[in-house]
């Protein structure tokens, strides 16, 4: 294990995958020399050099639509768009050209493609600069949507990520950039997709948080445990595919849900895993779910009205004591 | 044709300055609004001149309207000038300028204004029987017409409108050409070169496989022009104005020269033989099937049992030199304001 | 530069495999038997079939909505191509994409698209690939006139000019985008130029204009540009004036065109007018015509058959396909 901060771990996961397959490749604004609004790709350009490594025009429908071309050419790029904010400009290239190129081909083309973005709000970069898009994508058929709440998650699921012969929406959030943790060392470690991970065992009630908010549901666990609450906390890692597997089980032993997630409320993807469990899992349920989630408002910029949006670990202690 | 009226023609051909040679050549773009801005430049001159009318060949772009619709505040107050865009059916096609060249001078123009390129010219020269043209290049690869600024040749057609008919001869040159004679007919003419290529299509038009080349006949022969014309340059002397031409026979052959064929492309041709030509005189071809390129551009089939021949000789149409103009026009004081 | 008899033939050949089809497509899509959208290639014949002949075999193309002649150009298999449009599971994309999504990717073919102009960004990510994997193949990007209004168009020319990327853009221009025409002298119109060429220069890179109804014109262009694009001369814009015979689509009443236009246009058939040089030149006589057409009318009858005949999808295919090698 080495000590990495998640920018750190999503970059050397793309230099491994770039040393070892010469058709990686990197393109998006601002990450060569510059090294990536979040300094995620660094010093990348020069290991790799300005043609692996591509500093595109401001051309977000370019940018995908070409990653597009490139992956079904031969080619595995890895594209970032600058804020999550910014989806909106290509969605045409994800939704209609990345996503269903298989499907409209009977199975002919390949897409394998990655769409790094920055999630999230938390900087006071106001309401276009702080979304949280994720849930979008997980309406679309054709597309992986993955969300690593931790450092080694995030280069162990970026490799699979790179590996997959599918477009792959690739959430980082931003705070968590900087968040250090342990990363295993080995060249061949990778987190699968499609397996959610039991980050704190418990037997009174189920959390499952994505992103951000798994760290703050295990700092909320943390306080209740000295309250003596037993919590279990769930990031399920990737929203598609998503492991049903473990929540129901979860949701089985401690007969209690609560969703908490950084998304506005309605149609969230929180609004997705609630109708998973009340499809699925319903009579595991002693009393209705609770969801944990930003208002149904864009993101404020004063700091004051920012904290007073995001979903912070006393929130989510609140949201515990009132379901129990 | 109306006497006492003066009046001048402009026909600027919406589809020169985008062709091949773009691609093949380093060709540059003249696009459409600038013609605009050019043809709008040649009213604003006239319209000095108290000129009766000026007359604009219609055109998908419709480049003469446009021109007159960018006229605005002072300018369109004092905008007085008749211009009659011409009532004839567009066919998008060099028939176009054609057709517009007959019109005008069916209307008695004094002068016709040529925006476009050498194909261009050929069409309207050959569509004139003695009205006089005025050429400016809008195209690449271009001999005939001449690059200048367009309100000085507007000043100079309005001008030459006013000429008794000795100064209009002295103001303008002769046109001299080559008639392309098919089976005892005369089907097309070319102004500066006519080149046989052994090819079986017109395809894109322009003119770059040097290896095809069979022979050339050239109106002149300069050391500073461009095209297939270059070709001749290297080997012999013929003004613009001098009688005569020059008959050039491509294949293999220790002499060779370099000739700058299009726009940055300078090749190497090797020249079996060549001779000076008499003006009037008659060239004979070989029977075979081929493509005859006319100013640069593939223009004409000749099928293999077709009896081919070529004739230098004068076009009715002459062209005004528009500096002769202007400074005659300076010599009479005809731009002084009493 | 195409010379040989041989070579000649097969461009006139191409372009009657096109017609053929397309006229068998129309007769059964107004007979009922053909589901949703059909866009015809007929009267463009010549610049598909020019285009593509420019291309080796590991080269790309991005097809369109109008998309049939583009992988006919390319080679596309007859009997896969019309139970695609039949919607049948022997289809090329066993039934899913229809007429506007058939494709073979195998012959380099990034998909047809129904979004207009979509095909442009993914040209230059083909390009860009090119350039990744050091391969010399081009990507030849097929477009309409309407959609060089989209910015997927500057956005796509942008990139592919900045990198040099070897991608030949080849519009289309058939002087309309549904009812809207590409330009007029009124106000209605796609675009205040006539000719899209024009806009290669704000991107610094070649733009010509061709005549889209000459096979070997369009053929001379492509193969230029296609050499310029291999050797790292980045890319070109070729616009090819041409005009759809039908309309839009099939069932289009077009009330935004006159008879007289669409019978100028016929005038100026790419295949009449390929045939009468093939004639000229003594390359091609009236025997060898018939019997040309006699054979690709039967290899098209073949192909209807086949279509006709192939078994409708399996229910359980619904969710098939939706990934590559694949479930989620
Ligand atoms: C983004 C988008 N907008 C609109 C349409 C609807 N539509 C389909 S084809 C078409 C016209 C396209 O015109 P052009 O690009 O000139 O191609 P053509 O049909 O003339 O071959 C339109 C508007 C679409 N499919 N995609
Ligand atoms: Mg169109």
């Amino acid at each position: 294990m080495k000590k990495l901060s998640y920018a750190e771990a999503l970059r050397e996961a793309m230099a491994e995958e770039m040393e070892k397959d010469s058709s990686v490749f990197i393109m998006g604004e601002d990450v060569g020399i510059f090294g990536g609004c979040f300094g995620v790709t660094g010093d990348l350009v020069e290991r790799f050099g300005q043609d692996r490594v591509r500093d595109t025009p401001i051309t977000e429908t370019a940018i995908i639509g070409s990653a597009v071309g490139a992956a079904m050419t031969g080619s595995r790029p890895i594209a970032e768009i600058m804020f999550a904010g910014f989806l909106g400009v290509p969605m045409d290239e994800i939704f209609n050209q990345a996503a269903k190129m298989c499907y409209m081909t009977g199975g002919q083309a390949k897409v394998p493609m990655v769409l790094r973005v920055p999630n999230g709000a938390g900087i006071g970069a106001a309401a276009q600069h702080s979304e949280r898009t994720e849930a979008w994508f997980t309406h679309i058929p054709g597309l992986k949507v993955v969300y690593p709440s931790n450092a080694a998650d995030a280069k162990g699921l970026l490799k699979t990520a790179i590996r997959d012969d599918n477009p792959v929406m690739f959430f980082e959030h931003k705070i968590l950039y900087n968040h250090v943790g342990d990363v295993p060392e080995d060249e061949d470690y990778v987190v699968p997709f499609g397996v959610a991970e039991v980050k704190r065992e418990g037997s009174d009630l189920t959390i499952i948080a994505t992103g951000i908010e798994v760290s703050h549901s295990l700092e909320a666990a943390e306080k209740l445990a000295e309250e003596g609450i037993s919590v279990e906390v769930i990031d399920p890692r990737t929203l598609v595919p998503f492991d049903k597997e473990t929540l129901l089980k979860s949701v089985e032993k401690t007969g209690k849900l609560l969703i908490v997630s950084e998304e506005t409320k309605r149609g969230s993807f929180a609004s997705e895993i609630s109708a998973v469990v009340a499809e699925e899992g319903l009579f595991y349920l002693e009393q209705p779910i609770k969801r944990v989630c930003a208002p149904d408002a864009p993101v404020p910029f004063s700091s004051v009205l920012e904290q007073a949006y995001l979903p912070n670990p006393d929130d989510i202690v609140t949201a515990v004591k009132e379901m129990l | 044709m109306t006497e006492n009226i003066n009046s001048v023609g402009i026909i600027a051909n919406p589809a020169s300055g985008r062709d091949i040679r773009r691609l093949v050549a380093h060709g540059s773009v003249f696009d459409n609004v600038e013609k605009v801005n050019i043809v709008r430049r040649i009213l604003l001159a006239l319209n000095n001149l108290d000129l009766d009318k000026v007359y604009i060949m219609p055109d998908s772009f419709g480049i003469g309207n446009s021109a007159l619709n960018g006229l605005w505040g002072e300018e369109k107050k004092n905008f007085k000038i008749d211009v009659d865009i011409m009532n004839m059916t567009i066919t998008g096609s060099a028939e176009d300028s054609f057709n517009a060249a007959c019109l005008m001078e069916e209307k008695g123009v004094d002068v016709i204004i040529v925006l476009g390129g050498d194909g261009t010219n050929r069409v309207v020269v050959k569509a004139l029987k003695n009205t006089a043209v005025l050429s400016l290049s809008t195209g690449t690869n271009n001999v005939f017409p001449i690059m200048a600024e367009s309100t000085m040749l507007g000043l100079a057609a309005g001008l030459y409108t006013k000429f008794t008919p000795e100064e209009r001869e002295k103001v303008t040159q002769p046109i001299k050409c080559i008639y392309i004679i098919k089976d005892g007919e005369i089907v097309d003419i070319a102004l500066i070169d006519a080149v046989v290529v052994n090819e079986s299509y017109i395809g894109s038009k322009a003119l770059w496989h040097v290896e095809l080349l069979e022979e050339i006949l050239v109106t002149r022969s300069t050391s500073y022009d461009i095209g297939m014309v270059s070709i001749a340059g290297r080997l012999t002397d013929v003004g613009v104005l001098d009688n005569g031409g020059a008959f050039i026979r491509i294949g293999d052959s220790e002499h060779k020269v370099k000739a700058a064929i299009a726009p940055g492309v300078i090749k190497t041709i090797p020249i079996k033989d060549w001779k000076k030509i008499k003006q009037e005189e008659v060239i004979e071809l070989p029977k075979k099937k081929r493509i005859i390129a006319l100013d640069g551009e593939r223009e004409v089939v000749v099928k293999k049992d077709e009896k081919l021949k070529m004739q230098l000789t004068y076009a009715p149409a002459r062209f005004l030199d528009y500096k002769a103009a202007l400074e005659l026009a300076d010599s009479k004081k005809m731009l002084e304001v009493k | 530069m195409k010379e040989s008899k041989e070579e000649l033939v097969k461009l006139l050949e191409d372009m009657l495999v096109i017609r053929e089809f397309e006229t068998k497509v129309q007769k059964h899509f107004a007979e009922g038997e053909i589901p949703g959208f059909v866009h015809l290639y007929l009267g463009e014949e010549a610049v598909a079939v020019g285009a593509c002949s420019a291309l080796k075999e590991d080269d790309f193309i991005t097809s369109t909505h109008r998309g049939h002649g583009h992988l006919l150009a390319r080679g596309g298999d007859l009997k896969k191509m019309m139970a695609e449009i039949f919607g049948k599971a022997t289809g090329y994309n066993k039934g899913k994409g229809g007429s506007m999504h058939i494709a073979d990717v195998s012959l380099g073919i990034l998909g047809a698209n129904g979004i207009v102009g979509a095909g442009l960004p993914i040209a230059a990510g083909s390009g860009i690939s090119a350039q990744i994997l050091d391969k010399d193949s081009v990507t030849i990007c097929f477009f309409g006139d309407g959609a060089s209004n989209r910015g997927t168009f500057h956005e796509a020319i942008n990139m592919a000019s900045v990198w040099d990327l070897p991608v030949v853009f080849v519009c289309e221009n058939n002087l309309y985008g549904i009812s809207m025409p590409q330009y007029t002298n009124d106000h209605r119109k796609g675009q205040n130029i006539q000719d899209v060429s024009d806009r290669a220069v704000a991107y610094g890179i070649s733009g010509v204009t061709v005549d889209g109804n000459d096979v070997m014109a369009v053929n001379e262009a492509v193969v230029e540009a296609v050499k310029k694009a291999r050797s790292g001369g980045g890319p070109s814009l070729i616009e090819c004036k041409t005009y759809r015979h039908r309309g839009h689509f099939e069932g289009d009443p077009t009330v935004y065109r006159s008879d007289e236009e669409v019978e100028r246009w016929k005038e100026k058939d790419p295949i009449d007018r390929f045939v009468k040089i093939l004639k000229d030149q003594e390359i091609l006589d009236d025997e060898g015509y018939k019997e040309l057409r006699n054979e690709v009318k039967g290899r098209v009858e073949e192909a209807l058959q086949f279509a006709q005949e192939s078994p409708e999808p399996d229910p359980s295919e619904v969710t098939t396909d939706v990934y590559y090698g694949g479930a989620e």
